[in-house]
């Protein structure tokens, strides 16, 4: 019986002792675990971090310039709708041409934040390096020519313009900004030897300066820039947010969101064969993917611009040469030099094989000019800013029927109020104590 | 007066004894029973022997640990897990033998004993209305009886369930007042959207923490078969619940406690309440063995108009044939109880491909399905005299064969609704069947174990110690073959997910008597969880050719990993003082840590104090008026910011080939838990000998510094959302239980019972910061002095008018959450141990969106616009109705026409219950249920109410996509005890 009582005592402290090991060691858990993955800010003052840093700077615009260039290409008809309105697709208003407040969040925060990347890159690197290694680097060459496209892509959507949490402003101050990019793009790329970079901040800084009516300053800056030079935005196909928008949503498989139908360019790649417009169809795929209005089904027209079958991960430009040839055209129209304007552009339809305009007088040879416009930059994220400059300068020129709104021959109709530029949302408005709330 | 003291072993010694005695060696032995009966014979001469079984009342099924006695004699014994008895060397003559238990009234019955003879006796005990020393757990610091715990516990007892039980999800639906299940879809294995009184947090999960037996377990849902974020395809389906990873023939009973008052010990992460599953432990006696099989049938219930029932989905319906086979067996001695069972599932869902064998996949036989097993072993045992240890253990397999679902390019449902305008360009079934070619499979594996160490060690003093380990894996494995008809060049997607959780949960009492009236309990505990997080995805798409591909076969590869680990630990100390064994005052504190607050932030203080009140124990309650408790609590609790949340980060993203860095998230080193406070007032009454009970909660909570999501100015660059604690909100509402039992006894009818629960919830913005109003997605905001969240949309004032629409702009329409839940059950007690039973809920108050909005919006032929789209044909389009203008005519379509009340009753549950005779066994029964067969809905033009969103069930406003809602299920089920 002692003996028992021993060795119940002897398991009963066993017991009790691993219970208190237990105990101790459980509660001696660490309560700061480390998660990996989200990288700290104060990491990306590392100069390793700068390359991830700029290469953020060009996704963050990517992603910026998709959403303008689809939706754009939309509302003001260079492109159609084959029916969706949700996913890569184009909602019902501005299948009709409109923007609403409620509609142009997505385009306001990517645009936002590509301008607030890029620009806080910038800030880190001049912070961070020392100013000889700043001047010199071609990533901040890099940096300065992403912040520009990017200022310029919302100076050509934005209906006005709101920087750093401050008031609304004029639009025009993202092209001052963008031109202030390109410059520090042209200066700092010079610098460290990155020929491409200057070449495609100049062109940027070209059509910029034109946008802001210093004509002087836009012709110097194109005649700088050789015809067949081209900038181009890649995509890629890893992600959805990394594709071509406007290529993914002609595709066909999954969608066939977007049509050439019912626009401009459909006859006119039928007619000319211009190789900048070209679209294709497949009898193994004829219609959209959704119902188009009273219309129904329409014919899956699918642009080929961007590879055919079209390709994810198909380039788009962002500058080229032959745009400066029409900046420089447009200069000498705006100095009633109508018929050298129509020789201009008359060498690049020969280069691409196509009839050369004849204009019959000076209001022609503007219509010929938006149009030949409309077609070099075809779904480029470029006609917004024309038809709104066109119509806000009152320059010459005639709307063709199909991208005319209300125009009866229409047959998804163009609203009469259609938007050219994008409003500054509720997002901003609700949020920004300096910003009214709409209107 | 010491239930807890009665509950445990009353003398060890003789078990010491006992254990002593049986070491001697067997010559001994032998000669010591050879004397006991030789002893014993001339007793037996003059006694015999009664055996017996007790029954529930109500569903007849055993009644194991009931004490019988017959009083005077000091012959006692316990039932088994059958409930049978035996009780031996019973003196010749009548006696009144009484059975008596925790939680039932006691019943006696009469026997007449003669000389060696058996007597068989049947006792019957029906569940207490009102049973104030039955011990409960959740929210106390360890096992309390119920008049000490003064915050409302509910509880399910699966001894009261009548049909059989398809998940645990299900078994909880309608039973618990004020909690509410929504089954969001008709896929096989979805879960459901769990929410204790409502929503309390707009930037947190509003799911309740959920522990099995002490263990605590992953309570948010799996994550849903989709490709990661950013490729093809999204929201394909719903994510499964992991409360369907409990074998619901293996619950004993849950409890179930609700808000703040109730759950401050659980501190940081409990403000949404708190679901504890207690599993089976056996018996004491023989093994008691328990075979279920349960044959059903799954179908679709209407879901669309009185025209178009299904939505066009016919040819995709079948009946799918449900199986689940279970067996268990519980046993043990004094030493040691055990419960080990084991479960199989096969399951087919109401989804079929209706392409001919051979030219479908082999999916589960054409269609969706699962297939798994259960397995549970559970030990108990007394390891020391002051020591004994409970051991939980469960594994789950179960593999779920999906189609598509939700708003998706190749969703079924989807493509079926909008006809010819869908992404195949076909109404066709037969090409439409082409989309079911893609492959959702998901496989999850759960294994939850956990040791509970109860030590005694002196007359009033306990202390437990309960240690778990959660793992809850699944893959999702998410495959476009290669010629697939959307994406030709195929996709695999696999997700695996890894959610594994430590707990280790300590709390000591000691109690104390002084005197025959003051009673004293000192509790103190700690706790610590980590839970971890591992989620690693792989993405490949554009494959070589045919074939069974794997993640390294396609020419695009992509990696996503996620590894989250959070700790939460704290302790409290809690008093407890008792006066006259009917005041109970209690007192406490519970401090926590967190590694997902702020850097600036500390410890976390949440207090409590409650009151509980036995009047019926006064003098001067009349016994005739029966037992009735007021209780008050007051507590706070809290939920905690996610990981990152208080930290600046960027997400190392790519673009293409490139390292490239994006902004995440600003970060707010101030950042800390959310707080709610609550106050519970309450009472149970049972009164007319039991026959009525009502038990009545009104509870009124404060969340402040509430977790906000706050828009950051997107020309600031980081956009998106920050949580901040800027918020505070009020929630309020009343919960009634009525459980009554208006006939007894009435010529064939024995009895005919009746329920009603009502529960009431609202709440309403107080503060937001700088916000005033804030959209939620889903078209939910959140707006001082609404509730969380509220609709508000343009409405049509003429809607069924045929005239042009009168629309009124932004009208706040009201809260998206239910406001009132009734619970409705009735069951009828039969002659031969018949039972008939029906159970209902009705959901309403609020309002959700249907799914019609993108196929509106593209004109796809929706069956609430059919004869709209003949008038606009006909070129008639004045003939349409003020809501057809808007919503039929593609140009006009506005999402904001498609709210409804969502106003609705479903009959949840209807049942038939029989015993059948099957021989060698002790029990069988044989029950007949339908499930989900009724819908009324107020409203509502097409759709299920319980329908989940593209979020999955977790959605914050809840709204309709293009699912199939909740079958109806026709099951049939025998049950034998042996």
């Amino acid at each position: 019986m002692k003996h028992h009582d021993i060795r119940s005592k002897r398991i009963r402290n066993r017991i009790r002792a691993c219970l208190v090991i237990a105990v101790v060691s459980l509660a001696g858990c660490d309560l700061t675990p480390t998660n990996p993955g989200p990288v700290l800010d104060e990491f990306l003052d590392d100069p390793g971090a700068m390359e991830a840093i700029v290469n953020g700077m060009g996704r963050a615009f990517q992603d910026a310039f998709n959403y303008f260039n689809q939706t754009g290409s939309a509302v003001t008809r260079q492109i159609h709708t084959a029916g969706a309105t949700g996913h890569f697709g184009v909602s019902i208003l501005k299948q009709h041409g409109i923007i609403d407040f409620e509609e142009a969040d997505a385009y306001w925060s990517r645009g936002s934040r590509a301008i607030w990347v890029a620009e806080h890159g910038i800030d880190r690197f001049e912070r961070v390096m020392e100013a000889a290694a700043f001047n010199s680097s071609p990533l901040v060459a890099q940096a300065f020519l992403w912040e520009g496209y990017t200022n310029r892509i919302m100076g050509e959507h934005m209906c006005e313009a709101v920087l750093n949490g401050g008031p609304l402003e004029p639009s025009e101050v993202y092209l001052q900004r963008a031109e202030e990019a390109f410059s520090g793009a042209i200066q700092v790329g010079g610098q460290a030897n990155t020929p491409n970079i200057v070449m495609a901040a100049t062109a940027g800084r070209a059509s910029v300066r034109a946008l802001r009516n210093d004509w002087v300053g836009a012709v110097a800056d194109a005649g700088a820039v050789p015809s067949n030079f081209v900038y181009q935005l890649q995509f890629n196909r890893f992600t959805e947010d990394q594709y071509n928008r406007i290529a993914h949503s002609s595709k066909g498989e999954p969608l066939s969101s977007l049509a050439v139908w019912n626009i401009f360019y459909e006859d006119y790649y039928t007619e000319t064969g211009d190789p900048r417009t070209p679209w294709d169809f497949n009898p193994d795929n004829p219609v959209g993917d959704a119902r188009v209005g009273d219309v129904g089904h329409v014919p899956f027209q699918f642009q080929t611009k961007f590879g055919n079958p079209p390709r994810d991960d198909h380039p788009a430009n962002l500058s080229s040469g032959w745009e400066m040839r029409l900046i420089e055209a447009e200069n000498m129209l705006r100095n009633g030099q109508w018929g050298d304007a129509i020789d201009h552009i008359n060498v690049r339809r020969a280069d691409v094989g196509v009839d050369p305009y004849v204009a019959t007088d000076e209001e022609h040879a503007w219509t010929l000019f938006w149009q030949e416009r409309g077609i070099e930059l075809w779904i480029e994220a470029r006609r917004m800013a024309d038809l709104r400059r066109w119509d806000e300068q009152g320059l010459p020129g005639e709307r063709h029927p199909l991208e005319t709104p209300g125009h009866p021959d229409i047959q998804h109709p163009l609203f009469e109020n259609q938007s050219l530029c994008f409003p500054i949302p509720d997002s901003e408005r609700e949020t920004n104590p300096n910003v009214p709330l709409r209107p | 007066m010491n239930a807890l003291m009665s509950e445990r072993p009353s003398t060890s010694g003789q078990h010491c004894a006992t254990s002593a005695a049986r070491r001697p060696a067997a010559a001994p032995i032998l000669l010591a029973l050879a004397l006991l009966m030789s002893s014993a014979l001339p007793v037996m001469a003059q006694s015999g022997v009664v055996v017996g079984r007790v029954l529930d009342g109500r569903t007849q099924t055993p009644i194991s640990a009931a004490q019988i006695t017959i009083p005077g004699t000091g012959i006692g014994a316990l039932t088994g897990g059958n409930g049978n008895f035996t009780l031996v060397n019973v003196p010749v003559g009548t006696h009144q033998v009484r059975s008596e238990r925790l939680g039932y009234s006691t019943a006696e019955a009469t026997a007449t004993v003669e000389a060696g003879q058996t007597v068989q006796i049947n006792l019957t005990m029906d569940e207490q209305a009102l049973a104030l020393d039955e011990l409960v757990v959740t929210g106390a610091a360890g096992a309390s009886r119920r008049r000490e715990v003064a915050h409302g516990v509910a509880e399910v007892n699966m001894a009261n369930v009548v049909e059989p039980i398809v998940s645990t999800d299900a078994l909880l639906q309608g039973r618990v007042t004020g909690l509410e299940i929504f089954e969001a879809g008709g896929g096989a294995g979805v879960g459901s959207r769990v929410r204790l009184r409502g929503v309390m947090s707009v930037g947190m999960s509003n799911r309740p923490l959920i522990y099995v037996d002490g263990v605590r377990i992953m309570s948010e849902p799996y994550p849903p078969n989709n490709p990661p974020a950013g490729r093809f395809g999204r929201g394909n389906n719903l994510d499964p619940s992991p409360l369907s990873d409990i074998n619901p023939n293996d619950i004993e009973r849950i409890e179930v406690v609700k808000g703040a008052a109730a759950t401050t010990l659980y501190g940081t992460e409990a403000s949404a309440g708190v679901i504890q599953i207690f599993t089976k432990r056996g018996s004491t006696g023989a093994a008691v063995w328990t075979a279920q099989i349960d044959q059903g049938l799954a179908m679709a219930r209407p879901w669309g108009t009185p025209e178009e029932p299904y939505i066009y989905m016919e040819p995709f319906l079948r009946k799918g044939l449900q199986q689940n086979y279970s067996l268990s067996v519980g046993g043990g001695t004094e030493r040691a109880r055990y419960f080990v069972s084991a479960a199989l599932e096969d399951e087919e869902g109401y989804l079929v491909d209706p392409r001919p064998e051979g030219e479908r996949p082999a999916h589960k036989n054409g269609g969706d399905g699962l297939e798994g097993i259960m397995l549970r072993a559970n030990l108990s045992a007394q390891i020391l005299d002051d020591l004994n240890l409970d051991f939980t253990s469960t594994y789950r397999r179960r593999h779920i064969y999906n189609f598509a679902h939700g708003n998706d390019h190749v969703s079924l449902p989807q493509n079926v609704m909008r006809g010819e305008y869908n992404y195949v360009g076909s109404a066709d079934p037969m090409v439409i069947a082409g989309l079911l070619d893609k492959e959702m499979d998901t496989w999850i594996d759960r294994y939850i174990t956990g040791i509970t160490f109860n030590h005694t060690p002196a007359s009033g003093l306990s202390n437990r110690l309960t240690i778990g380990y959660d793992q809850a894996t699944s893959e999702a494995r998410h495959l476009h073959p290669f010629g697939y008809v959307l994406e030709s060049e195929g996709q695999l997607s696999n997700n695996t997910f890894r959610h594994t959780t430590l707990t280790f949960d300590y709390v000591s009492n000691y109690r104390r008597a002084f005197g025959d009236d003051a009673l004293v309990t000192l509790s103190g505990g700690a706790q610590s969880t980590a839970s971890e997080t591992r989620n690693l995805m792989g993405d490949a798409s554009s494959f070589p050719g045919p074939g069974v591909p794997t993640l390294d076969a396609g020419a695009i590869q992509l990696t996503f990993e996620e590894r989250i680990r959070v700790i939460n630990a704290g302790f409290f100390l809690q008093a407890m003082f008792g006066w006259k064994d009917r005041y109970f005052l209690t007192v406490g504190t519970r401090i926590d840590g967190n590694s997902a607050f702020g850097e600036n932030f500390g410890l976390q203080t949440y207090p409590k104090a409650s009151f509980s009140y036995v009047m019926s124990d006064e003098d001067f309650w009349p016994e005739s008026w029966g037992t009735i408790r007021l209780r008050t609590a007051y507590g706070h609790a809290g939920r905690a910011p996610g990981a990152f949340d208080a930290v600046r980060t960027w997400d190392p993203v790519g673009w293409g080939n490139q390292v490239a860095f994006f902004p995440r998230n600003v970060g707010n080193p101030d950042l800390g838990p959310e707080r709610t406070a609550e106050l519970e007032i309450g009472g149970e009454w049972a009164t007319v000998n039991g026959r009525l009970s009502v038990d009545v909660s009104h509870y009124r909570a404060t969340v402040t510094d509430a977790l906000f999501p706050v828009r950051q100015i997107p020309s600031l660059g980081f956009g998106g959302s920050q949580l901040e604690n800027v918020g505070e909100f009020k929630g309020w509402g009343t919960e009634v239980s009525i459980n009554s039992t208006p006939i007894e006894d009435l010529g064939f009818l024995r009895a005919w019972d009746l329920g009603l629960s009502i529960a009431t919830n609202h709440t309403e913005v107080v503060e937001m910061g700088e916000e005033t109003d804030l959209g939620v997605g889903g078209g939910g905001r959140i707006m001082v002095g609404h509730p969380i969240p509220v609709i508000r949309r343009d409405q049509i004032l003429n809607r069924d008018e045929v005239a042009a629409p009168i629309i009124e702009e932004d009208v706040i329409k009201g809260p998206n959450n239910p406001t009132l839940t009734l619970g409705l059950s009735t069951s009828l007690r039969l002659p031969a141990g018949v039972l008939l039973s029906a159970r209902g809920e009705y959901k309403g108050g609020h309002y959700i969106r249907d799914f019609q909005g993108a196929s509106l919006s593209r004109g796809a032929p929706m069956p609430t616009c059919t004869q709209a789209h003949a008038y606009l044909a006909a070129g008639q389009a004045e003939s349409l109705t003020a809501w057809e203008r808007m919503q039929c005519i593609p140009v006009n379509y506005d999402g904001d026409f498609l709210w409804f009340e969502a106003d609705h009753f479903k009959l949840r549950e209807l049942s038939i219950q029989a015993p059948i005779p099957v021989p060698g066994t002790n029990q069988a029964a044989l029950t007949v249920s339908a499930r989900n067969f009724w819908t009324w809905k107020k409203d509502l033009m097409v759709g299920d109410p319980d329908i989940g969103g593209q979020g999955g069930s977790e959605s914050f406003t809840h709204i309709m996509t293009e699912h199939v809602p909740a079958p109806g299920v026709i099951t049939a089920s025998i049950r034998v005890t042996f």
